[in-house]
């Protein structure tokens, strides 16, 4: 890896650049939380020819690598989610998978992954985690192909993406 | 006898019946010569097949057989061996990193309202739960890729 | 495992070791003791000699690549049984051989066949060498279909419990209860049916 010095001002113009999309999302505080729901197929396999899938985003992609044991992570489908406070947000993630959002209160969002029309599992994490950046992962083992394992990772969306 | 007491009595002989059904199913047994009858066919075809599959031998020799798995498994390794990492990764590493990390304390300077507040305190608490008695699961959080994990498994 | 380590003489915990350490040799020796029973499981799914190879094949080489996975949870030639049978299915379901045609589904559904098949009440082992008689079973398995015979290597030869094989699958306890009782009602109306036949 070769190391590349680039001068103070530059790095300090790049670093407020990187930093007013941030600060507009916090502004959504009050408001709509803008999300994003991805449904992912983890698998040692190489991509099937014959399949919809896209590569996925490489921070995300790292990030699973390190935490989990498959090879390689496709994105079988995305979708964002604008959730206002007092609504709650039902989303097809698949057809055996869909996932509801809601705020619990202020500062809690409550995430429940229904697997065939059943409600399998829910996850609440705080709203103040999830504008930091963490990622929320529901995920189990794929019982249609052995060995490989699936995702729904919620995730803060980028403030450009809520404008749409 | 309907097919429904009809596979029944079969689950029976699996031992995939509860203990309540499994005796209302011996009862039948004992007081029905049909039941008896069509218990008795599905021990004897179960008994016999299971002591009794064909063994086989593969239809290759050893050396053969083995360098075709060798060849594949040398052909994954040095495929995977030699994917290069992605050209913007190399630049994210150059130019991304330096800024992020500046982002992040031009993020603390400038903007008063935020709280970050320690990590742990706001990042750990995350509630877990599922309705089913068939699945089971299990969470964790990974601190350093920001990640919260709820694993949910078909008992 | 160094080079003088006598393979053929390891346990299989042993060359398991060995070949999570990267010791191909070991991993060899692996494949040279347990390739005909692997073999012989794809077979009996797929009952074509040349994909039966393919498949196990590919699950030693899948084996080789998911070692570190093994746990010693199982022994280890049930956990690459387990790989091999999954290629099967995999392979089944890509052809769509494991769809049963309408009518026959609706059989399974409905028991309607089965009510006309009468009950059998001869010991179809009787009097047959063994040899004879797994001879005679495996002629028997290769007339059921692709569903009816996966239902039953997975849960008579390889002891999978009904959920087991439902997963498996991708079908319901109830698909694997009918399909299970049909096949089994068939072989035992082929066993006696060929039994009959050895009569002089």
């Amino acid at each position: 890896m070769t190391t590349h010095k680039l001068s103070w001002p530059v790095l300090v113009c790049l670093s407020f650049l990187l930093t007013f999309p941030f600060l507009g999302t916090l502004k959504a505080q009050g408001g709509e939380l803008t999300l994003k729901a991805q449904l992912i197929w983890g698998t040692d396999d190489a991509k099937p020819k014959d399949k919809d899938l896209k590569d996925l985003d490489g921070k995300i992609k790292e990030k699973l690598c390190r935490v989990f044991k498959w090879k390689n992570y496709f994105q079988v489908g995305e979708k964002k989610v604008e959730l206002p406070r007092k609504e709650t947000k039902r989303v097809r993630m698949s057809p055996k998978c869909e996932i509801e959002l809601r705020f619990v209160d202020d500062a809690t969002v409550e995430i429940k992954l229904f697997g065939e029309g059943k409600h399998t599992g829910t996850l609440r994490k705080s709203l103040k985690a999830i504008e930091q950046g963490e990622l929320c992962v529901v995920a189990g083992d794929d019982k249609d192909r052995y060995g490989d394992a699936w995702f729904v990772i919620i995730s803060l969306a980028k403030a450009e993406a809520s404008q749409h | 006898m309907n097919h429904e007491t009809e596979l029944r009595l079969q689950a029976w002989l699996d031992g995939e019946l509860p203990s309540v059904e499994a005796r209302e199913v011996a009862a039948l047994v004992e007081r029905d010569p049909a039941a008896r009858a069509l218990w008795e066919e599905l021990r004897i075809t179960k008994g016999v097949l299971k002591a009794n599959e064909l063994e086989r031998e593969l239809p290759a020799t050893r050396e053969f057989y083995w360098s075709q798995i060798e060849r594949q498994i040398r052909q994954l390794e040095a495929a995977e061996a030699a994917v290069p990492p992605p050209r913007w990764f190399s630049a994210w590493l150059k130019y991304g990193a330096p800024a992020a990390i500046l982002t992040a304390l031009a993020v603390m300077v400038t903007a008063p309202n935020l709280r970050l507040g320690a990590p742990a305190s706001v990042t750990s608490h995350a509630e877990v739960d599922s309705p089913l008695d068939d699945i089971s699961f299990f969470t964790f959080r990974s601190e350093a890729e920001g990640m919260t994990v709820l694993w949910v498994s078909n008992q | 495992m160094s080079k003088k380590i006598d393979y053929a003489s390891a346990s299989d915990e042993m060359l398991v070791r060995g070949s999570q350490k990267g010791d191909m040799l070991a991993f060899e020796e692996l494949v040279v003791r347990h390739r005909d029973k692997l073999y012989a499981r794809a077979f009996s799914m797929m009952r074509n000699e040349d994909e039966a190879v393919d498949l196990s094949q590919e699950a030693w080489v899948k084996g080789w690549q998911r070692l570190k996975q093994f746990q010693g949870e199982a022994s280890f030639v049930t956990w690459m049984t387990r790989i091999v049978i999954n290629l099967c299915l995999d392979q089944l379901r890509k052809h769509k051989r494991l769809r049963t045609d309408s009518i026959e589904q609706m059989d399974d559904e409905s028991g309607g066949v089965e009510r006309q098949m009468p009950v059998v009440t001869i010991n179809p082992s009787e009097g047959l060498e063994r040899s004879e008689l797994r001879a005679r079973i495996d002629r028997a398995l290769k007339q059921l279909t692709y569903a009816h015979r996966t239902v039953l290597v997975l849960h008579e030869f390889e002891g999978l419990e009904y959920k087991e094989v439902a997963k498996r699958m991708g079908c319901s306890i109830g698909t694997v209860m009918s399909r299970l009782f049909y096949a089994r009602r068939r072989m035992a109306g082929l066993l006696a049916g060929l039994k009959e036949e050895l009569k002089p």
